[in-house]
């Protein structure tokens, strides 16, 4: 899902870093800047992807990231425990490139000149 | 499909699977659900296990030229243009999305393994506490194969 979710990204103008789990992510983000947005899935080794959003938002200097968990997950409590760890958007798998484009254009994260 | 723990039933199955390669393969044609073929060809299998109040393996089969149209689609690359290894993450995540959906009918808690994914030999039909749901995709064969291993009483 990274790979197709890295072609929306770059089709939209952004540039894009992958991680492989939770816990590269968070290596990377002692390395780099905090992107303007992290994709998030659920179910990852070693750290899950609600554990690394809780991870993201203790962290002071990502508190301007916005935080979207991309999943199958659906049960509505589950989308309410992200939402609550901090998650700012919610996409159920399967989902077609529209359906990022408007949650990134929810976001503000549009870059300009790019059309939906 | 309605909250359960009984194995899904293969309209449910397919009504699934349908909605899933409606959503991700748009612009190819629709799935038709077909009898299973009575010996099962070589395929690409991905795999997923369910833990909880209902245990259950899924497993989603494809032919070699099933699994790189997935693959290719998915990820809008040129025919002949992906490596293996793209492939075979293009068909882990498919399994991903068909088991995640599945458990999001069942009773929590309940869990789901990261997908694995491998080359199936041609064999037999399975026995025991087994759904299998055979659709064409064009040309191609789908198959989704449940086996339950476990449920609550």
């Amino acid at each position: 899902m990274r790979m197709i979710l890295r072609r929306i990204l770059l089709g939209v103008g952004f540039e894009v870093t992958e991680a492989v789990d939770g816990l590269d992510a968070l290596a990377r983000l002692n390395e780099d800047e905090p992107p303007a947005i992290a994709l998030i899935d659920w179910n990852m080794p070693n750290m899950n992807g609600l554990d690394l959003i809780k991870e993201i938002r203790r962290r002071p200097d990502c508190s301007r990231m916005a935080l979207m968990m991309v999943t199958t997950e659906g049960e509505q409590s589950q989308i309410v425990r992200a939402l609550a760890a901090g998650a700012h958007e919610y996409v159920i798998k399967p989902f077609t490139p529209d359906a990022i484009r408007d949650k990134l254009d929810l976001l503000g994260l549009m870059p300009a000149g790019v059309s939906e | 499909m309605s909250a359960t723990v009984e194995i899904p039933s293969n309209a449910d199955i397919a009504e699934l699977v349908s909605e899933i390669w409606s959503t991700l393969f748009y612009e190819q044609e629709g799935l038709i659900e077909v009898e299973p073929p009575a010996d099962l060809p070589e395929l690409v299998e991905s795999r997923v296990s369910i833990t909880g109040p209902w245990q259950a393996s899924i497993r989603l089969g494809l032919s070699d030229a099933a699994a790189e149209l997935a693959a290719h689609a998915m990820l809008d690359e040129p025919l002949g243009s992906l490596t293996p290894a793209e492939v075979a993450d293009a068909v882990g995540e498919l399994i991903n999305i068909i088991g995640g959906n599945i458990k999001s009918s069942l009773p929590e808690p309940s869990a789901m393994s990261l997908p694995t994914v491998s080359r199936q030999p041609a064999q037999a039909q399975p026995v025991g506490d087994v759904r299998q749901v055979a659709l064409h995709w064009g040309e191609h064969l789908v198959l989704i194969t449940i086996t339950q291993t476990a449920k609550a009483s």
